[in-house]
């Protein structure tokens, strides 16, 4: 920039350098003024990677809502299950998108959590789901002990993915768990929480601010300019959808350059395959001590492909689950050849080709029903025991 | 009041405006009262002990002037005295008493630590060297005292750089305050480009940045790999250069606002082909000021009195060894009361140490060859430099120095993917700007329309970014310094 100058001065041309700035400014202008006119409200940015071929929504069974994403929506969930007005005991599901998701939807298709909810009910049972994509372990261990609070839940069951060992990532709407003290108190010497207690205090190092901090004067001023400016120039208001528009450019750019496709080989993270692994034994162990049933289950994946994991890892993994399982008396099985080829599909590109791309977590409607099936076998097996 | 924030850009353009509509006098009056503004919105309770730094100074530099030689030292004494005094109190007054508890704890004693409660001011250490400075050179008859106590108190409190520096020179600065800037287009449109790249650096460069940092050093150290560790470093390495000469920039360009023209702080420091010129480059304003009122000073030598070129002086006396770790450990500790600043202070004592020996050697290559074999050995060791810098414990940095020399630490990578693509992009980009700026664009012989366009396309993208990062999220780094 700073030749820029110098030739400006040389060449005393200082007409230009106004020009420049003045077009530059209006230029920035127009270009996110264009971005806003293509604005298309219905992107989860949380959820890019599933693309607009897989549906997404969360379930309501009979006028009850029986699944749920996090804290955010959990109230919903806890008025469905307090309008039955019995207490019945709680099955409760936890897992990731391929809960949510129904690849290719069509008209009258089903969630599995819907399918099952209805089928456990008349064994007088309540199956309530929560879900969330790429969940990892983790934010599983807050939330269920979280919950533990909330439904008498008498079995959960438990997807491990061997795609979500790769997270570490505590969204916010699972995060302020860590400051609820009634779940605090029941968790707080478990190596998770210690552990995200510590990450947190670590993050703030540098900056954040602290809820202190963000009730000052300069903050409560500064949020006002923010609206006033926002009431101006609407722009600023839509910044945050800008932002992420960005990002998930660079997301796809990312893809299209290094060629990364949903068939590209996933690499163990040791450190955050380490952290779920810890969690995933606490989970175990705070069922243990709660008293409740545990179904673990490896999640069905599309097996007419190669899958996108390094084989040795991944049956490595598989193995370590059942160990686990095992030694917290917990019940295990596998789940993942039950969803045959034909009922997988694929979804929108995620890079720039546009060519579609095949689906390793989302299977279409046939899925759900033979998933619910199976874990409805063995639901009620763990409830014979 | 942050630099990327709302506020503040209300603040200086409310100031800028109204600056050059006023008469000289009412300018200063505007600047002083303004800077206080700035300051107090942090925390009302700074602003006197901000005050009497500056009061005791300007009056000390009075007497000072005054005064017969052998009574000026006692004055000399009293105002470095409370300057120290009062940033040893509430900044390492809590450092060095829960230390002397650990200590006396080992040996035996059963002492509770003290429970102090001591907010740092913000910017203190920053203007406690540019009072001490001033003093200093009233002492040394570099400069004469300022009898306006207005404008020698916008001199300390000028807004843009009070807070993080730079850290400038009252013969700098004074002389300009002294005179009516005329007003020109020129100013404007500097300061303006200046403070759009200084935001560009902070909120879509240096904020973005810190969140794969912050995740990075937050992983137990066991499950980081040595590459791992090399990476944490290179991101968090531009993450403070960003955040720093951000900072720095908007400094410069809110200052140039209203005509008063800042030193550069920062001269793409990662380009430095020796430790040497690497403290050069980055925070120019520190490292001129240890240089002349620290390093010279030890080693008994001629001050140069100017805020620019950094750290540039080497001497080959014995007793020189010493105070360059001195120095250094100063340095250290001026950053922060932590024992992880004093290592990254004593560790570029050993490079700048090391440095000096390898100098001979390297004047039997020729300059392309000293240029690129240096910068390939000087930046790998000075971003590991960064480590204990943010690192939280002298444990965890130790720790993670440990880890790239262990060559099992190579074979496998404990982050995700997008860390390392993120961190060799940014160090392509930083080398690929550089070249551009200084070896191609000369090359085009500033053909008017690619320069004209190139421009434009800067500019553009360069707003349009700021716009949609542009959050008061995140402090600056240096500001807690």
């Amino acid at each position: 920039m700073m030749n820029l100058k110098d030739y400006y001065r040389k060449k005393n041309n200082f007409f230009t350098i106004r020009l420049t700035i003045l077009i530059g400014f209006i230029t920035g202008i127009f270009i996110l003024n264009f971005f806003l006119e293509q604005k298309n409200s219905k992107i989860k940015f949380d959820e890019l990677a599933l693309t607009d071929s897989n549906n997404k929504f969360i379930e309501i069974e009979n006028g009850k809502d029986v699944h749920c994403s996090d804290l955010s929506d959990l109230n919903k969930c806890l008025d469905s299950y307090k309008n039955t007005g019995e207490k019945k005991p709680v099955i409760l599901w936890l897992g990731n998108s391929q809960l949510h998701v129904i690849n290719e939807q069509q008209p009258g298709d089903e969630f599995s959590s819907s399918i099952l909810h209805r089928k456990l009910y008349k064994l007088k049972k309540y199956a309530l789901t929560f879900s969330q994509p790429n969940a990892n372990l983790q934010e599983h261990y807050l939330l269920f002990a979280y919950l533990l609070n909330k439904f008498p839940v008498e079995t959960l069951v438990l997807p491990v993915f061997f795609d979500d060992m790769r997270e570490e990532v505590i969204r916010q709407n699972i995060k302020i768990i860590l400051e609820k003290p009634q779940t605090m108190k029941i968790i707080k010497n478990s190596f998770t929480a210690k552990n995200l207690i510590s990450i947190k205090n670590k993050k703030n190092f540098f900056h954040s601010q602290s809820d202190k901090e963000k009730k000052n004067f300069q903050n409560n001023f500064e949020n006002f300019l923010n609206r006033k400016l926002a009431d101006i120039w609407p722009v600023w208001n839509e910044r945050e959808y800008l932002r992420r528009k960005f990002l998930s450019s660079l997301y796809f750019l990312r893809n299209t350059i290094f060629n990364i496709k949903p068939t590209t080989t996933r690499k163990m993270i040791k450190g955050n395959y380490l952290k779920n692994i810890k969690a995933y034994e606490d989970i175990l162990n705070l069922a243990q001590i709660s008293g409740v049933d545990v179904l673990v289950y490896i999640p069905p994946i599309r097996n007419d492909v190669k899958i996108p994991y390094l084989l040795s890892e991944y049956f490595n993994f598989k193995k370590e689950i059942q160990k686990i399982a095992y030694k917290y008396e917990s019940n295990f099985t596998s789940l993942e050849s039950i969803i045959p080829p034909e009922s997988w599909g694929y979804k929108a590109s995620t890079n720039l080709k546009k060519a579609k791309e095949l689906d390793f977590m989302h299977f279409k409607d046939k899925g759900h029903k033979l998933i619910a099936e199976a874990l409805y076998i063995e639901i009620k097996n763990v409830l014979k025991k | 009041m942050i630099f990327n924030s709302l506020t503040y850009v209300l603040l200086l353009s409310l100031v800028a405006t109204l600056y050059w509509f006023l008469p000289y006098k009412s300018r200063l009056l505007l600047i002083f009262v303004s800077s206080l503004i700035f300051y107090g919105f942090w925390k009302i309770s700074f602003i006197p002990i901000l005050l009497i730094s500056v009061i005791i100074d300007w009056w000390i530099a009075q007497r000072l002037f005054k005064y017969k030689k052998k009574n000026r030292l006692p004055l000399l004494l009293t105002s470095l005295i409370t300057n120290l005094g009062l940033l040893f109190y509430f900044k390492y007054l809590i450092f060095f008493s829960n230390n002397a508890i650990g200590i006396a704890n080992l040996l035996g004693a059963e002492l509770d630590p003290f429970g102090l409660k001591i907010i740092l001011p913000l910017g203190i250490s920053f203007y406690t060297f540019q009072t001490i400075s001033y003093t200093v050179d009233v002492y040394r008859g570099f400069i004469k005292p300022e009898k306006d106590f207005i404008l020698f108190a916008c001199y300390i409190t000028f807004f843009p750089q009070l807070v993080a520096g730079p850290i400038l020179r009252a013969k700098e600065i004074i002389p300009q305050f002294t005179q009516k800037c005329l007003f020109s287009f020129d100013h404007i449109l500097i300061g303006l480009r200046y403070i759009l790249f200084g935001l560009f650096l902070k909120t879509v460069l240096a904020d973005n940045i810190s969140i794969f940092v912050d995740r990075g050093f937050a992983i137990d150290i066991n499950n980081l790999s040595a590459i791992d560790v090399w990476t944490l470093a290179f991101l968090f390495g531009f993450q403070i250069y960003f955040d720093f000469s951000g900072y720095s920039f908007i400094a410069i360009g809110s200052a140039r606002l209203m005509g008063i023209k800042f030193p550069k702080n920062f001269d793409f420091p990662y380009i430095s082909s020796s430790p040497k010129e690497f403290w050069k480059r980055w925070h120019i304003s520190l490292s001129s000021w240890i240089r002349d009122y620290l390093y010279l000073p030890l080693n008994k030598k001629k001050i140069e009195n100017r805020s620019v070129d950094g750290f540039n002086k080497s001497f080959k006396s014995p007793g020189n060894l010493k105070s360059l770790f001195i120095t250094w450990g100063i340095m250290g500790f001026w950053h922060g009361a932590n024992w992880t600043f004093l290592i990254w202070g004593i560790y570029h004592a050993i490079l700048i140490s090391l440095n000096r020996l390898i100098e001979p050697f390297a004047k039997k290559l020729s300059n392309f060859s000293k240029s690129v074999i240096g910068v390939l050995i000087t930046l790998p060791l000075i971003m590991l430099s960064w480590i204990p810098f943010r690192a939280t414990s002298l444990s965890d940095s130790l720790d993670m120095w440990v880890k790239i020399i262990d060559p099992s630490a190579y074979t496998w990578l404990g982050m995700r993917e997008n860390t390392y693509l993120l961190s060799f992009v940014v160090l392509l980009a930083f080398f690929t700007v550089y070249l551009l700026k200084q070896k191609i664009l000369p090359l085009l012989n500033f053909k008017k329309l690619i320069v004209i366009f190139l421009d434009i396309f800067l500019i553009a993208i360069i707003f349009l970014t700021v716009i949609i990062f542009f959050r008061s999220i995140n402090q600056f780094i240096y500001f807690q310094f």
